[in-house]
């Protein structure tokens, strides 16, 4: 029962600093300001919105208009988040004396045994359609799941794969066929591998409906006009459903023209999330076409990683350029440092709002930049029947389940109070360097909500046309959240809901 | 040693006789510049010690961030598998 979860004890902020400022909304001075006023009380609701459903207890307030101590329900966290998003909502962090650690055993010496002689398997890889055999294909096989016990290895132009079990069959508890592109990744659970067996890929239709497609179907061409989103990612390939109106590489020693794909494809598929133009059978859509859509690559050429200051750096830009949402499909478990906050917070001062991917850390809590009060942060949502039977979305597949059986949130989705929002991102059909690609992870569910928030904006002139402040983005982040629909699930991982066009 | 982002918070760009005392300090390098950024190489000792002087500035370490990848991945092979 709603009244009867647990609550915690949170820091409520003005969007910079500890007491409301130059940059601080007067709805947000004046909350904070009401706060001060029902410090005296316990639960009871602060707004007097009749729609209100806030209820928040005050425990200690430093300045009238200032930092407050408060305890909330994760239901209210969400609920705050989507009423007044222009206070940052900061968990009590507590601090223990730094006494000096006892030593502890951390593992059990082990046995040294003699080296067997073991037997690869050797197995196979083939397209389900035309049974040619495909190379490149990741086949990672676990013989003990839950302790990621197993081998791993990539098919070769034959379709081959050998894998060093420790025997010449051996039960598998899961075996993976993860695939760049042009194929459903494939799982297969509890089979005895030996050598000579072969595994099918299913290759992907383009008319195939995956979740992104069920909850929000073909968008018309012309959904999210008026709207520039920025991405900030590997680059953006210049396919024929893309129309890229411009961006900046922002990685030191490179070409700041070079905003294109820098070959690992994720800011491409990423980008087709957003804003593809394509129409099946022959291509695909996103979710706002019609948006301005601006890429800023922030991974050097074939690098798998990017400095946070060339993250910072492309923000900015971002900002500078007249970005009115920016996408961060990207994620560390580091906390967020004062530098990115301030980036963020400037982005938010300037009316632009970002929304970011909560992490893929298999229920692990939300990631930086995510975490940060002013992001907007994005867990992934699945729905069964909306991948091929047989295909590796099925592996994913967790409760708790929302109040239709069939949608969940996906078991590598990291959760928590800052989640804020979610939205498809198991199994989705996108843009590919060359082609199409099916991916998942939080990365496919933060550009369904920055597509869905492009369409939703651009039939709210009366935001749009707000002078770039913390009060337009604020205003932005509020339509969004109260837009979101619950489905059923619980708020430290669905946060607010799907955002319900 | 490590390497730091000081990022000015204040309205604006960062100030250029800011970014000139930042450049003075012979155990500050700087690696990378941007209209409110600087990255620099130093201790946090350095860094914060000169920050503490100066109106507006924050900083926090330099991170890196991979390209997201939610797929399981094998954290060692079964015991009786011949070593690699």
């Amino acid at each position: 029962m709603p009244n009867q979860a647990p609550t915690h004890q949170f820091i409520l902020l003005p969007s910079r600093g500890v007491q409301a400022g130059n940059t601080t909304t007067a709805e947000t001075a004046s909350f904070l300001v009401s706060l001060h006023v029902a410090r005296a009380a316990t639960v009871r609701p602060v707004s007097r919105s009749p729609r209100s459903k806030l209820k928040v207890k005050v425990v200690d307030s430093v300045h009238e208009n200032g930092a407050k101590l408060v305890e909330l329900s994760p239901q209210s966290v969400v609920n705050l988040r989507a009423e007044q998003p222009g206070v940052r909502i900061v968990p009590v962090v507590y601090y223990k004396p730094s006494l000096a650690p006892r030593p502890a055993i951390a593992e059990k010496a082990k046995k040294v045994s003699a080296a067997t002689v073991s037997t690869k398997i050797v197995l196979k890889v083939v397209s389900k359609t035309t049974g040619a055999p495909v190379s490149g294909v990741q086949v990672v096989a676990f013989t003990d799941f839950a302790e990621r016990v197993g081998d791993e290895g990539h098919s070769n132009s034959n379709g081959e794969v050998r894998l060093d079990l420790g025997a010449a069959a051996v039960k598998i508890e899961r075996l993976y066929l993860f695939v760049e592109n042009t194929f459903w990744s494939g799982l297969k659970k509890n089979v005895t591998l030996s050598a000579g067996m072969q595994f099918l890929l299913i290759p992907i239709d383009l008319t195939f409906t995956d979740s992104l497609r069920f909850f929000y179907g073909n968008s018309p061409l012309p959904a999210g006009a008026g709207v520039k989103v920025g991405v900030i990612d590997t680059g953006i390939a210049a396919e024929p459903d893309l129309l890229i109106d411009g961006g900046f590489n922002a990685v030191a020693g490179e070409n700041p023209n070079d905003f294109g794909d820098n070959g690992a494809g994720h800011g491409t598929h990423v980008a087709g999330i957003i804003a593809a133009r394509g129409t099946p059978p022959t291509g695909i859509r996103g979710v706002a076409p019609g948006v301005t859509l601006r890429s800023y690559r922030v991974f050097g050429k074939n690098e798998p990683l990017a400095s946070n200051f060339h993250i910072l750096k492309a923000l900015d830009r971002a900002v500078t350029d007249g970005c009115d949402i920016v996408n961060m499909s990207i994620s560390s478990q580091d906390t967020v440092d004062e530098a990115t906050h301030d980036a963020i917070s400037h982005a938010r001062a300037n009316g632009t709002l970002v929304i970011v991917a909560a992490g893929n850390d298999h229920r692990s809590f939300v990631g930086a930049p995510a975490s940060d009060p002013l992001a907007i942060a994005v867990s992934a949502l699945g729905r069964k029947g909306t991948f091929p039977s047989g295909s590796a979305q099925a592996g994913d597949v967790v409760s708790p389940f929302g109040k239709d059986k069939k949608n969940y949130i996906a078991a590598f989705s990291n959760f928590g109070a800052e989640i804020d929002i979610t939205a498809p991102g198991a199994g989705i059909i996108s843009t590919f360097p060359g082609g199409y690609a099916i991916l998942d992870g939080t990365s496919m569910a933060c550009p369904a909500v920055t597509g869905a928030a492009a369409q939703l904006l651009a039939t709210r002139t009366d935001i749009l046309s707000l002078p770039r402040t913390q009060a337009r983005s604020d205003e932005m982040a509020k339509a969004i959240l109260q837009k979101a629909v619950s489905l059923g699930l619980p708020p430290t991982l669905e946060g607010s809901g799907l955002l319900n066009l | 040693m490590g390497k730091y982002i000081l990022r000015y918070t204040g309205g604006g760009n960062t100030p250029i006789e800011d970014v000139r005392q930042i450049r003075a300090v012979p155990s500050i390098t700087v690696l990378d510049n941007s209209s409110r950024m600087l990255l620099v190489q130093a201790t946090e000792t350095t860094v914060r010690h000169l920050l503490r002087e100066m109106t507006g500035w924050v900083y926090g370490p330099e991170q890196t961030y991979e390209i997201p990848n939610p797929h399981p991945k094998v954290l060692r092979q079964p015991k009786s598998a011949s070593k690699k």
